[in-house]
């Protein structure tokens, strides 16, 4: 039973970090109506952004994940600027292969950089673990944790309080009638993409100490994000957050009860699950255009 | 329906020219697969049989994902994946039962499409964006399987096929031969589909899926149908592919980067287009070779597919056979100037807009596509 517990407050703590990491994904989704394939190689830019000013000036990587927000937000305005504009309104496979592209030009940009080789951001703290009552957690994760609900935070206050996150639910919402009342649907849309950009970059940054991450490590980490949107219902926030913490602990429940190797299918199987019983997930409405209005 | 109505024109009024223009269609294609058949015997080396070989196996990729994503327009990047399962099933029947895996392969084909049945059944019921999300899940599923269940896969550990029994300098002529008549059944298959009720359905499907619904078009028999049509050959070809490697583990044949460059090589000669793959085939894979010899890395060869398919997704989009085709009619029209006839006004009016060839262009000009 200890065990047990153990295991579950494990997996919650893992799915507060994954929580902050599909918010990114689903946001866009859920505003532009685009699978953001690149997401995951967002989340590894940052890994590397964290791990490269963690060595030369051994800044804590959650102090750095603050320093990555701003960072990301610009590149991912700067991307959405440069490249996502182009493919708005056309046919939705367009954005998919353009994000896929994008996704594989970090890979090799990053592979060339620092080579394929696994690398990882290791404070002090790293091996260290947390005892809180009778239960132990690693002390990295503990942080992770806390950091990722402290910006999923800020990030529903964005949302629930500025001008510009009323925005862009209104376009979430309804797109036309965002327009109607006149949202500049462009200009929303920038801010999304570059926002959901920032969550990769903060999520990246405490990624980097959780797990060892590689060029090649995006397609884990978006098929993973994926596997949370969909289960959560794809463009709903408080789903993916649902999401992220049943798979989290999934996840951990695999690993101790079955094993270790087999708990990344989790997340596959979760997905073919899903859309075969509930393609709209627990909390969206989204998934199948033929169901919207 | 617009798709219906351009595609049916050139047929409508086919006059003799354009009967006498397939003909000569048919001879040149005919003469081309006997050339590429010849060449083999003719003596070139193993370097250009293994470029025309790999070209081959592009062929197959791209026509199978131009049946999906170019006719149905459902767009897959996780292909590879069934390249992989028709190389495993290859690679552990020919083990077991002591066959050769030419033998074998078409089996490999059958398994592949079955597993796109149980696929198609689990999200082609829907519309949207399930199928490109559950495509990537099912390469890296398949991987982790091929991975952790040793017993049926031998793990990380991979297979060793039976080494093939050809003499020198026959040692690839058998795969070259194979691939290349996997590549024209792919090619016929996708041609085939093009012409049939059932492939207008499928671009009816691409074009407005609710709309396809209404005109009585069963949009879920013809996604899974052409779903299953579309990783047949693949599935073959994985198999003579495994065997020409004589080896194969989880990490090569779950092979992203094939899924990549299946995207890209029919992307660049056009989606929707029946000879499309085959063009960028024949365009990317000596790109490939002369790219691996400059760059060498794996990691700066992403860098260059990366950057080729964005520019292709930005700057040309229809891929260039419906791109040139566009060009060509807007100057044929042109030559032939003010005598008046519908034909030319009809052309001219098409290709100024494709000719600014945004993307967005291309959404609206994508029932053109296919009358190239």
């Amino acid at each position: 039973m200890h065990l047990f517990l153990q295991t579950v407050m494990l997996g919650v703590l893992i799915g507060g970090v994954y929580a902050l990491l599909a918010s990114g994904l689903t946001l866009i989704f859920g505003v532009m109506g685009i699978i953001n394939v690149a997401q995951g190689a967002l989340l590894i830019l940052s890994c590397y952004f964290a791990w490269l000013v963690w060595q030369t000036t051994g800044l804590d990587p959650m102090w750095i994940s603050i320093l990555a927000a701003p960072l990301m937000f610009a590149v991912g305005w700067v991307l959405y600027r440069l490249l996502i504009v182009r493919v708005r309104g056309a046919h939705a496979t367009m954005s998919v292969l353009l994000t896929f592209a994008l996704a594989i030009t970090l890979e090799g940009i990053l592979g060339v950089i620092w080579t394929g080789n696994f690398r990882s951001v290791t404070p002090s703290y790293f091996s260290q673990s947390l005892r809180i009552g009778d239960f132990f957690f690693p002390t990295a994760q503990v942080y992770g944790s806390i950091t990722a609900v402290a910006v999923l935070l800020v990030l529903y206050l964005i949302l629930s309080r500025t001008r510009e996150g009323r925005a862009i639910r209104a376009t979430a919402q309804n797109r036309l009638a965002a327009q109607l009342v006149g949202v500049d649907a462009d200009r929303v849309a920038a801010f999304t993409f570059a926002l959901g950009a920032a969550t990769a970059g903060v999520g990246g940054a405490i990624l980097s100490v959780l797990y060892p991450f590689a060029p090649g490590s995006h397609y884990l980490w978006i098929s993973r994000l994926l596997g949370i949107i969909v289960l959560g219902g794809m463009g709903s926030l408080p789903g993916a957050a649902l999401g992220a913490v049943i798979l989290g602990v999934a996840e951990t429940l695999t690993s101790t009860y079955i094993s270790l190797k087999w708990a990344t299918v989790v997340f596959y199987v979760v997905i073919f699950v899903v859309l075969l019983v509930r393609p709209q997930g627990l909390m969206g409405t989204r998934l199948r255009e033929d169901v919207q209005a | 329906m617009k798709a219906h109505s351009t595609a049916a024109a050139p047929a409508g009024n086919a006059g003799p020219r354009a009967v006498r223009g397939a003909r000569w269609a048919a001879a040149a294609v005919v003469l081309g697969l006997a050339l590429l058949a010849a060449l083999p015997a003719l003596g070139i080396n193993q370097y250009y049989q293994n470029m025309l070989l790999l070209t081959f196996l592009f062929c197959v990729l791209g026509c199978g994902w131009n049946i999906m994503a170019g006719y149905a327009g459902y767009v897959s990047l996780g292909q590879s994946a069934f390249l992989g399962i028709g190389a495993y099933t290859a690679a552990i029947l020919a083990v077991r039962w002591h066959l050769s895996p030419f033998l074998v392969a078409p089996l490999g084909g059958l398994v592949a499409a079955v597993f796109a049945l149980a696929v198609g059944l689990v999200v082609l019921r829907t519309r949207g964006h399930s199928f490109v999300i559950i495509t990537i899940a099912l390469l890296f599923i398949l991987q982790i399987v091929a991975l952790n269940w040793p017993q049926l896969t031998n793990g990380s550990t991979g297979i060793t096929l039976p080494l093939p029994p050809f003499k020198k300098p026959w040692q690839t002529a058998p795969f070259y031969w194979y691939m290349l008549a996997l590549a024209a059944l792919s090619v016929w298959l996708s041609a085939w589909i093009r012409r049939t009720k059932f492939g207008m359905g499928l671009i009816a499907i691409r074009e407005d899926e609710d709309k396809a619904g209404i005109i009585g078009i069963n949009t879920t028999l013809y996604k899974i149908t052409a779903f299953m049509a579309s990783v047949f050959f693949t599935g073959i070809a994985g198999g003579v592919y495994a065997y020409y490697l004589t080896f194969i583990d989880p990490i090569g044949m779950f092979n992203i980067l094939l899924s990549v460059q299946t995207v890209l090589v029919t992307m660049l000669g056009g989606r929707g287009t029946v000879w499309g793959p085959v063009l960028g085939a024949f365009v990317l894979e000596p790109l490939n070779e002369t790219s691996y010899a400059y760059f060498g890395s794996n990691q700066s060869h992403l860098v260059v597919f990366g950057l080729a398919m964005m520019l292709i997704v930005l700057f040309l989009p229809r891929g260039i056979i419906p791109t040139v085709g566009d060009w060509w009619a807007a100057r044929t029209a042109a030559a032939r100037g003010a005598d008046g006839s519908a034909q030319a006004a009809a052309a001219a009016g098409t290709a100024p807009g494709a000719g600014a060839a945004g993307p967005r262009a291309a959404a609206a000009a994508v029932g053109e596509e296919d009358s190239a």
